[in-house]
């Protein structure tokens, strides 16, 4: 018994050594092991960005000359305005570089390229062509059936060439004397690069004698030519840590797409390019092995943020940090789902720091108690930091879901639930008058709803209904479940009801709220359903309402208008006045507001800020087409989408500004009503009884 | 903060007791010679005592100070709020219901532990073949963690579980059990099943404290093995009851953290209890409430413990 | 004995007792050695909906020790949370024992002044719940700079006050001429505490250990509020979502997470038993035994 106990002890013992938490001690045995004339010392490499030449947009080459300068050439995706520069303090600053012209290629030319020596040379997918030079002629290289040129670069008289062929990586190194080729074997060498394939890595560089080869990918890996021998210069996990700075403070610090590196002979200093995947735009980073900076023990400032769950204001954090490096931002999201930690727990847990004065300074709201928040104190008055502005903002919502009064919680961006259908059915205001067409149109043997649409019908017409006010009106919720009832049976074919997917049904839509919505557009696009009642969440949505109003004549309007034109608002941002640095937190809302962190692109909901819209993508003059959409299940159906007008996105903005009436979506109260719901339209439990069960469990919870 | 000043309340509180000590040590060393063994000997006990009575007034008391203190403050302004928070527990309808619900679990839970493991406690201690086997069986339930107790428990009650499958065999219609007032007797099981073991091996050694010679007397003046039980066994085990039956209170707590996994924030009514509530409390940040219920609670527990000291500890 | 047939009906319903308890243990095995397929197929009705009723067979139909390879191989998080639970376990069932034992022995024998009234409050404070405290204990725990460390959750565990009561209770059972024999014979109060007391009270304490190392080994709440960094959780923080396709992974860490604490039992009980004879065995058959 005693030995067993040891034995376990000793078995959990051992591993503990391997986890990862100390990434530069690992890579100490990595480093050292290899290389003899690498400097020995501090193993700590610092990475500094390094100003580009200027004028240059983007980086098309990277080299160590021999004589010590770093040769860099800039150009555009097509190699024009190409300039090339020299540089002799290490990166510091630029001069024009007297450099030969690149040889011409028949094919597309891929890179463009110096040698140590300077002598140019470019190379295509199949073909590489050296310049000539003092007392050696062009040289052109070609490459094997399948093989396509991926990276390159000469040094000395050695080529190497990494090739890509049927998606595995393969180095050729080819001597210039004698043009010799042979392939690398090392079976080491082919997992690293078989991992750097998978990582986006796959560049290569020479170190100006021609002796060592150098590979990024994940790390940056050494082969020694001489000796046919292969090791770390960078080890993983360290390059790791070194690209993607800040990933313990939650935020996404990605440097980007490396197009280009050189290492120096002697190893201490590494040159890298990146380039973002969106932009055009390089940026130089110089890696420096050397003690590790001082300055990095300043005490910054910092601005936490917190959320229950994922949220969008990741990528604005990520931004703000980087337009204030001064401060140090982090993310903390409550409740990954990952460990055992529940939604409960995290919001007990974050609420236990709030009380201790511990909190994060800002909070976004959503499925966090926010009204208790605000009720008690906690959440910071945002009134003048956001009144001023007010015509730049969609103010309604923000002011009507302040219920009117001084600003705590700021909706930032939001989506509207509507109505389509034809005249008669977006001129209804409630849901009798709902059931009344309902029931008119039901028998011309096109369903009214699509099946599938009435799950997330049915909680769209809950949270825009007045069932639930200071308690729940119990008769108004039977009422509720019987029109559902009625819409069963009239929108379900026969038979239907029981083959309904599990995945479908209200209880789902209730967890996955406020996330996205079913689409019954083309549904009535198509003429297989009178109408819809869905949510517009974006642009995009609108711009397929479009068609449905421009050709088949229907309309969309606000759903239950009767008790108010209703939104739903998304990403509530609140400032807690329990933080330790509230001008920080206002000045990142300050800068949310501003709406830069909204590029032009697509945006998952409707942002408060108003000009947005009018610079999207989505919009132009001449609404131009942006191509067909169709459904999953019968993709030959298409319907084209076109962009808005401006005419056409004012009339949509002031239906926007018409909206006056946030829905107060609590989760508990939708996740009983809607399993009741559930029972009642599949499993056969009656109305009456369906709504006082939910009733007497929500009771309990609002009679807390 | 007010907590400071709590903290400081404390401290003196602590200094004052501290001055007693050192009188009561000079006294005792005063009267050492005089007396003989006696009181002296009793500060020794409080040696023994000192370390850990310092740890527990700093981690226990001081945060339970606290606690009865936010029952009479505001939650976020701390101004004193009287009675009020009282009232308003009091007045409310969920904290009325956990409340019965608690007392009806430990009502009904506590006493069918405490008699089921003294009915099974003296057999076994009688001995019975085996009977290493079954204690050992009994007590293997308390080593299963919460997790995987709640996992069976989805696996065996769930709407499509093993038992549901059961009754279909035999033609009887199940439910989801965990979602109606069946959820009261599943959590009671699970109460009993767990904490059987234990109290079994608790009565085990209680009851091999009783010399067996009066039984045997008892036998011989030709008394039943009832009358035995209830006479003579039962009177000389209430210290063991008092001990049996705290323990059992304290672990009728445990049976919150099932519950909570199994049903959530809203069980059913039947299960739906205090601890749900200052949870729930604590989430909308109503910590006066929750304060103000724990003491209540809190309370009514320990007048309930008291009376039982008084009863059976004797003294 | 006498009643043959009694005793085989107790037999019978021990042995049904027993299995009925022992039965989840059977059910968590073989979990864990079924393939995640075969795990996935038997649960299917209860986690992912559908028709038909969970279904179980008491052997695999094709065991595997794939689940356990997984959760000790590739989960690397996972010897870490265990080996921090042995630490977090270890530390406060010693300090239990240097801190806690006294103290239930000075409580159980000793008359001093309001031995009652700090008795009864070692009682209170086993009676509040985490929930209502938590706030305060954060406080507390801010106050000395422990938030985060070890320390947060060691330091309160061990001046936990249930394993002094427990053990409290036994000592009381210890008769009183056993000590004072002890002191006529010359002994001091301290060697009576290590020489008498101890070996006596052996079968009080290793139940109250036995009883707190479960309580340490399975403590959810207090290593979720107090460490904010995931390298110090325990293993009872490791619970992977449970869907029908993790349940394998799931019976596997359950698997796991119990078997420390079933060798402490089996090995306990070894202890218990002895203890229990023990003390009953020494001392005179006196009717004065009993001191209550």
């Amino acid at each position: 018994m005693v030995l067993l106990g040891i034995a376990v002890a000793m078995c959990s013992c051992t591993p503990r050594g391997g986890d990862g938490a100390q990434g530069k001690e690992i890579q100490e045995g990595k480093n050292s092991g290899d290389s003899d004339h690498a400097p020995s010392g501090e193993h700590v490499w610092n990475l500094t960005e390094l100003p580009k030449p200027e004028s240059a947009v983007r980086v098309t080459s990277l080299k160590y000359l021999s004589d010590g300068a770093v040769r860099i050439s800039t150009g555009d995706a097509h190699f024009e305005h190409a300039a090339v520069m020299d540089s002799r303090d290490g990166g510091r600053s630029w001069e024009a570089a007297d450099a030969a012209t690149s040889p011409e290629l028949e094919d597309e030319v891929i890179g463009k390229y110096y040698s140590a020596k300077g002598v140019p040379f470019a190379y295509s997918s199949m073909e590489l062509i050296l310049s000539a030079d003092s007392g050696t002629e062009e040289k052109t290289v070609r490459m094997e059936e399948g093989e396509t040129i991926f990276s390159a670069d000469v040094s000395a008289d050695t080529l190497a060439v990494l090739v890509l062929e049927e998606m595995q990586f393969h180095l050729k190194i080819y001597d210039l004397q004698t043009m010799e080729c042979r392939y690398l074997e090392d079976p080491e060498l082919s997992e690293f690069l078989a991992r750097a394939a998978d990582h986006a890595g796959g560049q290569i560089s020479l170190d100006s004698q021609g002796n060592f080869l150098y590979i990024e990918g994940t790390g940056i890996g050494r082969y020694d030519l001489t000796q046919d021998r292969f090791g770390y210069l960078i080890g993983e996990e360290l390059y790791d840590e070194l690209i993607n700075p800040n990933q313990e403070n939650g935020l996404i610090h990605d440097l980007g797409i490396r197009d280009h590196f050189a290492v120096k002979d002697g190893e201490d200093q590494v040159l890298l390019s990146v380039s973002s995947p969106v932009s055009e735009q390089s940026k130089l980073y110089l890696l420096e092995r050397g003690a590790p900076k001082e300055e990095k023990q300043v005490q910054k400032e910092k601005l936490r943020i917190y959320s229950l769950k994922e949220s969008a204001i990741r990528q604005a954090a990520t931004l703000f940090q980087e337009k204030y490096p001064e401060l140090e931002v982090t993310f903390e999201i409550g409740c990954t789902g990952g460990n055992g930690v529940t939604l409960q727990d995290a919001i007990r847990t974050l609420n236990t720091e709030l009380m201790a004065g511990e909190g994060p300074d800002i909070l976004i709201l959503d499925g966090l108690p926010a009204d208790s928040y605000a009720k008690k104190g906690m959440l910071e008055d945002l009134t003048d930091l956001v009144e001023p502005d007010k015509e730049n903002y969609f103010y309604n919502i923000i002011s009507a879901y302040n219920g009117g009064e001084r600003i705590y919680q700021m909706p930032l961006e939001f989506c509207v639930p509507v109505i389509l259908g034809d005249a008669d059915t977006v001129a209804v205001k409630n849901r009798r008058e709902l059931m009344e067409v309902l029931r008119k149109k039901a028998g011309t043997g096109i369903p009214f709803m699509v099946s599938k649409n009435i799950s997330e019908a049915a909680l769209e017409l809950f949270i825009t209904s007045d069932i639930v006010g200071e308690t729940i009106n119990e008769v108004k919720l039977a009422d509720y479940y019987r029109d559902l009832d009625t819409i069963a049976d009239l929108c379900f074919s026969d038979g239907e009801r029981d083959l309904f997917p599990v995945g479908d049904k209200m209880a789902y839509w209730a967890e996955q709220y406020p996330g996205v919505g079913f689409c019954p557009e083309l549904d009535l696009y198509f003429g297989e359903a009178q109408a819809g009642i869905t949510r517009i969440e974006a642009l995009w949505d609108y711009m397929k309402i479009l068609p449905l109003c421009r050709e088949k004549g229907l309309s969309y309007q606000y759903l239950n208008r009767e008790n108010g034109n209703y939104f739903i608002a998304v990403s509530v941002l609140g400032i807690s006045s329990g933080g330790k640095n509230p001008d920080a937190a206002k000045q990142f809302l300050r800068f949310y507001l501003s709406g830069e962190t909204y590029g032009d692109g697509a945006y998952p909901y409707f942002p408060v800020i108003r000009e947005l819209a009018a610079g999207s993508r989505y919009v132009s003059e001449e609404g131009e087409s942006v191509g067909g959409t169709s459904r999953k299940h019968t993709p030959d159906q298409t319907m084209d989408m076109y962009k808005l007008t401006p005419a056409e996105l004012k009339d949509f903005t002031a239906f926007l500004d018409g909206l006056d009436t946030p829905v107060k979506d609590d989760a508990v109260v939708m996740q009983k009503v809607m399993e009741q719901a559930e029972a009642c339209l599949f499993k056969g439990k009656d109305p009456e009884s369906a709504a006082a069960d939910a009733c007497r469990e929500v009771n309990l919870y609002l009679s807390e | 903060m007010s907590f400071c000043a709590v903290r400081k309340c404390v401290r003196k509180m602590i200094m004052k007791y501290e001055m007693e000590i050192k009188k009561m040590v000079s006294l005792y060393y005063f009267r050492l010679s005089a007396a003989r063994g006696g009181r002296s000997r009793d500060r020794w006990g409080l040696a023994f005592v000192l370390p850990s009575l310092a740890g527990v007034l700093a981690f226990y008391v001081l945060p339970y100070l606290d606690v009865i203190r936010r029952a009479f403050v505001r939650t976020m302004t701390g101004e004193f709020a009287g009675l009020s928070n009282f009232r308003q527990v009091l007045g409310n309808p969920a904290f009325c219901l956990a409340a019965a619900n608690t007392a009806r679990m430990m009502g009904v839970s506590v006493p069918i532990l405490v008699v089921c493991s003294l009915m099974l406690a003296v057999p076994l201690q009688k001995g019975i073949q085996g009977g290493t086997w079954y204690k050992s069986g009994l007590l293997i339930p308390m080593a299963i963690p919460a997790a995987s107790v709640v996992l069976l428990w989805q696996c065996i009650f769930a709407r499509q579980g093993f038992l549901n499958g059961l009754l279909h065999l035999f033609g009887i219609p199940g439910t989801d059990w965990m979602n109606t007032g069946y959820a009261f007797a599943i959590l009671v099981f699970s109460y009993v099943w767990k904490n059987l073991g234990y109290s079994v091996i608790l009565w085990i050694a209680a009851l091999e404290g009783i010399p067996a010679e009066i039984h045997e007397a008892a036998r011989i003046d030709g008394a039943g093995e009832w009358v035995i039980f209830f006479r003579i066994t039962v009177p000389n085990l209430f210290s063991a009851f008092f001990t049996i039956t705290v323990l059992s209170l304290i672990n009728s707590f445990k049976v919150f953290r099932e519950a909570y996994l199994v049903a959530g924030d809203y069980p059913d009514e039947s299960i739906y209890m205090l601890q749900h509530l200052f949870n729930n409390w604590y989430r909308n940040l109503d910590v006066d409430k929750m304060a103000a219920g724990a003491v209540l609670s809190g309370a009514v527990l320990l007048a309930l413990v008291s009376l039982f000291w008084k009863r059976w500890e004797g003294k | 004995m006498r009643f043959k047939k009694g005793h085989v009906i107790l037999r019978v319903f021990l042995g049904v007792l027993a299995f009925v308890c022992c039965y989840p243990i059977i059910f968590l095995l073989t979990g864990a050695f079924m393939g995640q397929g075969e795990a996935a197929e038997n649960l299917r009705p209860v986690f992912a909906g559908g028709e038909g009723f969970a279904a179980w067979s008491l052997i695999p139909f094709q065991p595997t020790f794939r689940s356990c390879v997984e959760l000790i191989f590739d989960t690397p998080d996972f010897f870490v949370m265990f080996w921090n639970s042995m630490k977090i376990t270890g530390g406060i069932l010693a300090g239990q024992a240097l801190f806690g034992i006294p103290a239930a022995w000075g409580f159980a024998r000793y008359r001093f002044r309001f031995h009652r009234g700090l008795f009864f409050l070692y009682i209170a404070m086993m009676m509040m719940p985490f929930q209502v405290m938590m706030l305060s204990d954060y406080l507390v725990i801010k106050q000395m700079n422990l938030m985060d460390t070890m320390g947060a959750i060691l330091l309160p565990g061990i001046f936990s006050t249930l394993p002094v009561f427990i053990i409290c209770q036994f000592f009381k059972e210890i008769p009183e001429e056993l000590l004072e024999a002890a002191r006529i014979d010359g002994a001091g109060e301290g060697d009576i505490f290590f020489r008498v007391g101890l070996p006596l009270g052996k079968a009080g304490i290793i139940s109250a250990m036995v009883l707190q190392f479960l309580e340490c080994w399975n403590m959810l709440e207090q290593p979720m509020a107090f460490f904010k960094t995931p390298s110090l959780w325990p293993l009872s923080m490791f619970q992977p979502q449970i869907t029908a396709e993790t349940a394998g992974t799931a019976f596997a860490a359950s698997v796991f997470a119990l078997l420390p604490a079933i060798w402490v039992f089996l090995a306990g009980h070894e202890f218990l038993e002895q203890g229990i004879q023990g003390y009953y065995s020494r001392g005179s058959a006196s009717a004065g035994r009993h001191t209550g």
